[in-house]
């Protein structure tokens, strides 16, 4: 067998076991809740039957299996955009927060929760995308008024944007109600699946499709640009317009996902990382697995979250204790296997 | 024979007739003079009409509710309406509350035999809507901050209301919608018809003071002395109505707000009240020796002349909209004027209030010294 066929085989291999260790993880989320479902019931609520109780299949398909979804969408939306941000910015410590999104769309979501406390969550998510998208908006012009064209100057442009987001953050907290509006803007940034429902799903999953389905697409491109400007310039790409439109899918990717689960970006970082360590190697295959990666990272923190405590914990406090271990173990086999 | 058989027949059929008739008018009798008898019964005493269900009802947040039938399972997802179902005497029909129920006073002294038994189901930020489901409601009582999760139960056919007491009115408000919806509103006018005869007796026990008479309170915030209530938050209306004057009157705002150490030396309070901490059994993050001890505030006249108070700990957080929060404006009297009303009329007062709408017996020594 040759090194490439062994290669492959490795590769089918991460794949094939992170697959199923992301449906094992979905049926035990379908199955945890405080509401008690027997798997029986479950199965007969998936087989239509009319056995079960009203109010099970109510919570099946407005609570569980929503809430199950978007972990899914939510770790593989910001796996993915993750592993995009650090192959084109050919830096490891890429996440949406480079680019300035997670601060945007937090001071979108302060300010939502600060001015237009009546409209509850539903305004919390609009302003944290509107938020999200006009950071990454600041990004751009950035970019274009310094007239550099260096990756170097989004990152840049993003530290920029990040900072103003924090000033106003700050701002705000400070003369928040420390009860109720500093109490949720706090809150907001631990993240959490918990007020996920069916209609708040079915609102952001067409952009979510349009984000995740594009990035796909230019998997080609985006393997490109990690190569270096000149590079790409040489190969006939307009630099500009695919970077600005990567730039503005990953956006719509991870602010509709964190528009409905809060600031829980730190899945974004580590996917990535975990996905390069076990295919060693950084390209469109990465890109995939890290989505997966994310995917399991999010739905095993969700299924902690809900089963560790009596009340259900901030999801943000899992992704780390899940997605940290997985991280310092891939290091040490890569640290094994220089030794060797 | 036939005929007589038939003439028989028609004589027992008649007898029957006028016996079954006349029993039917006796019947008819009895209930005309029971209806007679209830009649006279509500005229000497007006009667407070019970709930009809199906009821309809607007909640705090102009939501429209309908409530098929009387509750018998509740669950309540904020300790303001949760303490108020106890104080209506709906502990045996409540199924499920807010968490941390047991940094909550109220609750070991009136709802130590469900404790156990009461589900959890978070807080108003995260509140847990499977755990409330598992409970099995029929009627969910949240605060506003929880508006959304009450969106979502109600797409789901469990009656929700939304409340919001923030102030005296609407808290009296909420009690009055939970009264309706829960078919208490016996026990509910009770509680308001008790806090129109306190406030009707503070304002006769206040009037006579004169303006410079009353002295300038500083209230601390929970967490730390270096806040204070603006002049549109509760606690202010809770100084004034207790002839004191906020010294953060001159604040804008409707919740707490940090001020300096000069602030506080320029407000120069005769009074510096410490509020009853909401969780932690009622203990505030600091107390009053640690605050007096404080030099940079050494130079204030309540500092120098000992009127540094903690609000009693223990029972509720009197400083707040909460049921007993009525309490809070008494003990300020007899606080701020002893003369006119002794905290020792105020420990009656306050045991007979948990006595009569929490059914527990207030040790009055934890409030007397």
């Amino acid at each position: 067998m040759n090194g490439l066929q062994k290669r492959r085989k490795e590769t089918i291999g991460v794949f094939l076991g992170v697959a199923v260790a992301v449906f094992i993880a979905t049926v035990v989320s379908v199955c945890v809740g405080k509401y008690s479902i027997s798997i029986e019931d479950i199965l007969a609520i998936l087989g239509g039957s009319d056995e079960v109780s009203v109010m099970s299949r109510k919570v099946f398909f407005t609570l569980r299996l929503p809430r199950t979804f978007m972990a899914i969408l939510a770790g593989a939306g910001l796996g993915l955009a993750g592993s995009v941000y650090q192959i084109i910015f050919k830096n490891p410590l890429a996440s949406p927060d480079i680019i300035g999104i997670a601060g945007g769309a937090n001071l979108g979501a302060a300010v939502a929760i600060v001015s237009v406390s009546s409209s509850g969550m539903i305004g919390i998510a609009m302003g944290s995308f509107v938020g999200g998208f006009l950071a990454v908006l600041g990004v751009m012009l950035l970019v274009k008024v310094t007239r550099s064209r260096s990756t170097a100057t989004y990152v840049l442009a993003g530290i920029v944007i990040n900072a103003i987001s924090k000033a106003f953050i700050m701002g705000l907290k400070y003369f928040a109600d420390p009860e109720n509006e500093l109490a949720a803007m706090e809150y907001w940034e631990m993240g959490t699946l918990g007020n996920t429902t069916a209609s708040k799903v079915m609102a952001i999953f067409p952009m979510f499709f349009v984000g995740f389905a594009g990035l796909l697409l230019l998997r080609r491109q985006i393997e490109l640009l990690s190569l270096g400007d000149n590079e790409c310039r040489a190969l006939g790409m307009r630099l500009r317009l695919v970077r600005t439109i990567i730039l503005l899918l990953s956006t719509l990717l991870v602010a509709s996902v964190i528009s409905i689960t809060g600031l829980i970006s730190f899945a974004g970082l580590i996917a990535p990382h975990i996905s390069r360590l076990a295919l060693k190697r950084n390209n469109s295959l990465t890109m995939c697995l890290s989505g997966l990666m994310g995917a399991l990272v999010v739905l095993a923190a969700d299924i902690l979250a809900r089963l560790i405590y009596s009340t259900e914990l901030p999801i943000s406090i899992l992704t780390t204790v899940i997605g940290v271990p997985l991280l310092i173990y891939f290091l040490c086999e890569r640290g094994k296997e220089r030794v060797i | 024979m036939k005929k007589l058989c038939a003439i028989l027949l028609v004589i027992a059929m008649s007898v029957t007739m006028i016996a079954g008739c006349g029993s039917t008018e006796k019947k008819q009798a009895d209930t005309s003079q029971k209806t007679e008898k209830t009649e006279t019964k509500e005229e000497k005493e007006p009667e407070i009409p019970a709930t009809e269900y199906p009821l309809t009802i607007n909640d705090q947040i102009g939501n429209e509710v309908t409530i098929k039938e009387k509750p018998e399972k509740i669950v309540s997802g904020y300790y303001i309406s949760s303490s108020t179902c106890l104080a209506l005497g709906l502990k045996d029909r409540l199924v499920a509350v807010e968490e941390k129920i047991e940094a909550r006073p109220i609750y070991k002294y009136a709802a130590s035999d469900i404790m156990d038994s009461l589900g959890n189901v978070g807080s108003a930020k995260a509140f847990d809507l499977e755990a409330c489901l598992a409970a099995e409601p029929d009627l969910v009582i949240l605060p506003k901050k929880a508006q959304d999760y009450a969106k979502t139960l109600t797409e789901m056919e469990i009656p929700t209301i939304v409340v919001n007491p923030e102030s005296h009115d609407q808290l009296v408000e909420m009690i009055t919608l939970i009264g309706s919806v829960t078919d208490s509103n016996k026990e509910a006018k009770a509680l308001t018809d008790k806090y129109d005869e306190i406030l009707t007796k503070l304002s006769e026990l206040t009037e006579g003071i004169k303006e410079e008479d009353k002295p300038v309170v500083y209230m601390c915030g929970t967490s730390s002395y270096l806040t204070t209530a603006p002049k549109n938050m509760y606690q202010a209306s809770l100084i004034s109505t207790a002839g004191g004057k906020n010294a953060g009157d001159v604040l804008e705002g409707d919740s707490w707000v940090d001020v300096s150490y000069e602030q506080i030396l320029e407000m120069n309070p005769d009074y510096i009240i410490i509020p009853t901490n909401n969780m932690a059994n009622g203990q505030p993050d600091y107390s009053a020796e640690q605050l007096m001890a404080d030099a940079n505030l050494a130079d204030v006249t309540a500092v120098k002349e000992g009127h540094v108070y903690n609000m009693p700990a223990g029972y509720e957080a009197w400083d707040s909209p909460v049921p007993s929060g009525i309490l809070g404006m008494l003990w300020m009297t007899a606080t701020l004027h002893p003369d006119v009303y002794s905290m020792e009329e105020f420990a009656d007062e306050a045991a007979e209030f948990y006595k009569t709408f929490y059914h527990f017996d207030m040790d009055k020594s934890t409030i007397t010294g």
